[in-house]
């Protein structure tokens, strides 16, 4: 079972959670041009190593949620409220 | 003369008894409550939270946890969001007092007729929980008051322990998804036998 830390209700297991997609990617300005667009909507990294996801706790808080995984081993390194930073970088 | 009015989610056909005979039979028990769930506006939660004890004499809950006050229950839900529980005779005006006294500092929804409340006990009650839930239920882990919204045999569900010496848990879930929820509740409990005990009519 992989336990997934949310930061409002703790430990919980992932069948409680939604995969809601890559946290990292950033609406481009309004006069960007339709490259950077396409980019934000279909274009992505696919990482093997560290990758900060949102999570949404469907069944428990309800909240979307920040969480740092590790592709590879599926670790958990944290998480974080949807307002809130993850922290820098995790070795 | 008019008919009884029936109170219980339950058709009246569902057996009262079932699975293994014995002395370790766990007990369901379908209740008549009173659902009101608060939401603080932005900003206002302290101001929910004072309101709240003025009003009910009840202390909203800490994150995964549940409180009791004056017979009525404050059970953490989500961020800002607590689920009231009042005994059945409240219905309704719980939420219009609430809607009252809190003025527009929180959203305020009956779910009175939304959810139904089904509690479950006996000394099994973990392990058999445990056959349906992922959560840890263990004394130490989810002791009297630890509430949580988990899933419970495959539905969305509100879960907290009471205060009881038998191993008691309570469950809030979805009305048109409680008779599932009762099914799955008594085959899990069928190795040790269970009794049900649906909410009477009211009389006529
Ligand atoms: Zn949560």
């Amino acid at each position: 079972m992989h336990l997934i830390p949310c930061p409002y209700c703790g430990e919980r297991p992932q069948d409680e959670f939604h995969y809601r997609g890559d946290a990292t990617v950033k609406r481009p300005a309004p006069d960007a041009g339709e490259q950077a667009f396409y980019d934000y909507v279909y274009t992505r990294a696919n990482p093997r190593g560290w990758h900060d996801e949102w999570w949404q706790h469907y069944a428990g808080c309800r909240q979307w949620i920040r969480v740092r995984r590790n592709t590879l081993t599926h670790a958990v390194a944290a998480s974080a409220g949807p307002a809130d930073a993850l922290p820098e970088a995790t070795p | 003369m008019s008919a009884p009015e029936r109170l219980s989610r339950f058709p009246a056909s569902r057996s009262l008894s079932g699975g293994r005979k014995g002395s370790d039979a766990l007990s369901i028990v379908e209740q008549h409550a009173a659902l009101t769930q608060i939401t603080a506006r932005k900003g206002r939660q302290s101001d929910v939270a004072s309101i709240v004890a003025r009003a009910l004499a009840l202390e909203l809950a800490d994150p995964g946890r549940a409180t009791n006050g004056s017979g009525r229950t404050a059970i953490w839900v989500q961020p800002g969001s607590w689920l009231i529980r009042a005994p059945g005779s409240e219905r309704g005006e719980l939420s219009t007092s609430l809607r009252q006294s809190l003025d527009g500092a929180a959203a305020v929804v009956d779910q009175s007729h939304g959810r139904n409340v089904i509690e479950f006990s006996g000394k099994h009650a973990q392990s058999v929980l445990a056959r349906l839930c992922r959560l840890d239920l263990h004394d130490r882990a989810f002791t009297p008051g630890a509430s949580a919204s988990t899933i419970v045999g495959h539905v969305s569900c509100q879960l907290y322990r009471l205060e009881s010496p038998v191993p008691s848990f309570g469950l809030i879930v979805g009305s048109t998804f409680a008779e599932w929820l009762l099914d799955e509740l008594q085959a899990a409990a069928s190795s040790h036998g269970w009794n049900f005990q649906p909410v009477r009519n009211a009389a006529a």
